[in-house]
């Protein structure tokens, strides 16, 4: 038996990018490109990510004849941008690194000694995350605390929750146990949350 | 009994299902009984939407991205027409 996880749409989209269709490609690049950029970025920083991005392009187009979908398409071109990123990296001769750091929970002060709350979170006004994301003045705030995340943090949690990826691909990409994964995602999403607890409390960033 | 800084260091595992067994009956527990965890883990699950959403609409290619992908796309369809296919 043979697995074959290939949609029609995809089939479709493969043929109409063999067949030099334009207007197919530009859409297709334009959809993948926050998940190949937040891949490449991750990997060999801002500088080179849209080079590595279009390489890797290339790279898909050269083998899409060839394209079984064992896969989907889109965890297929991932791993080809995540491999073009280390190709590059390893040219370049630097590594990555993302051990997690041991920021402590022990002494996180918002629980008592015991590990009961000390200071509960209240209710927040907003509830839902569109009426959150109404304040533009949220939104600039959450990016710019988002870019002051340590590298590893910052990384997981763009791949997982703005980008949408699978842990297990995530995992594989960047060549970390998921244990690991899990903690720096989970501290990420912690430092965001209490982002948002502030500005509900005190309207400010 | 769990407490709840343990159960706040685990949230994420459990908004995600990825726990099983007794780690999950023990957090289903401590949220069924503790209002404070209950709402942290509602704020998480509020963040981790508010956080996809802030992602779809962010990173855009530039223009000039976009130009050089098109060039690069044409020259590579004209050189990979086989005379006679
Ligand atoms: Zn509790």
């Amino acid at each position: 038996m043979t697995t074959n996880q290939q949609t029609a749409e995809e089939k479709q989209l493969i043929a109409r990018l063999l067949a030099r269709d334009d207007a197919a490609f530009e859409q297709v690049v334009r959809e993948y490109y926050p998940s190949m950029y937040a891949v490449a970025a991750a990997i060999i920083g801002h500088a080179l990510a849209d080079e590595v991005v279009q390489e890797a392009w290339f790279s898909v187009l050269g083998a899409l004849p060839r394209f079984e979908g064992r896969s989907k398409l889109k965890s297929w071109i991932i791993r080809i941008v995540a491999n073009e990123a280390k190709s590059r990296l390893r040219k370049e001769s630097r590594s990555v690194s993302l051990e997690a750091i041991n920021e402590s929970w022990a002494t996180d002060p918002r629980f008592a000694p015991a590990g009961h709350w000390h200071t509960p979170l209240p209710n927040w006004e907003s509830d839902t995350p569109a009426d959150l994301l109404a304040a533009e003045q949220l939104r600039d705030c959450l990016k710019m605390r988002m870019a002051e995340l340590p590298d590893n943090q910052k990384t997981i949690l763009n791949l997982r929750d703005m980008s949408g990826l699978e842990m297990a691909e995530i995992c594989n990409i960047l060549e970390v146990s998921s244990s690991n994964a899990r903690v720096l995602l989970h501290r990420a999403r912690d430092k965001m949350l209490r982002v948002i607890d502030k500005f509900q409390r005190l309207g400010e960033c | 009994m769990l407490s709840c800084r343990e159960l706040v260091r685990h949230s994420s595992e459990y908004v995600e299902g990825e726990l099983t067994g007794w780690s999950k009956w023990s957090l289903k527990l401590h949220l069924f009984i503790c209002r404070r965890c209950s709402r942290y883990v509602r704020h998480l699950r509020t963040t981790i939407d508010a956080l996809a959403m802030l992602g779809r609409g962010q990173t855009e290619p530039s223009r000039e991205f976009m130009a050089r992908m098109q060039q690069r796309y044409r020259d590579w369809a004209v050189a990979h027409d086989q005379p006679g296919s």
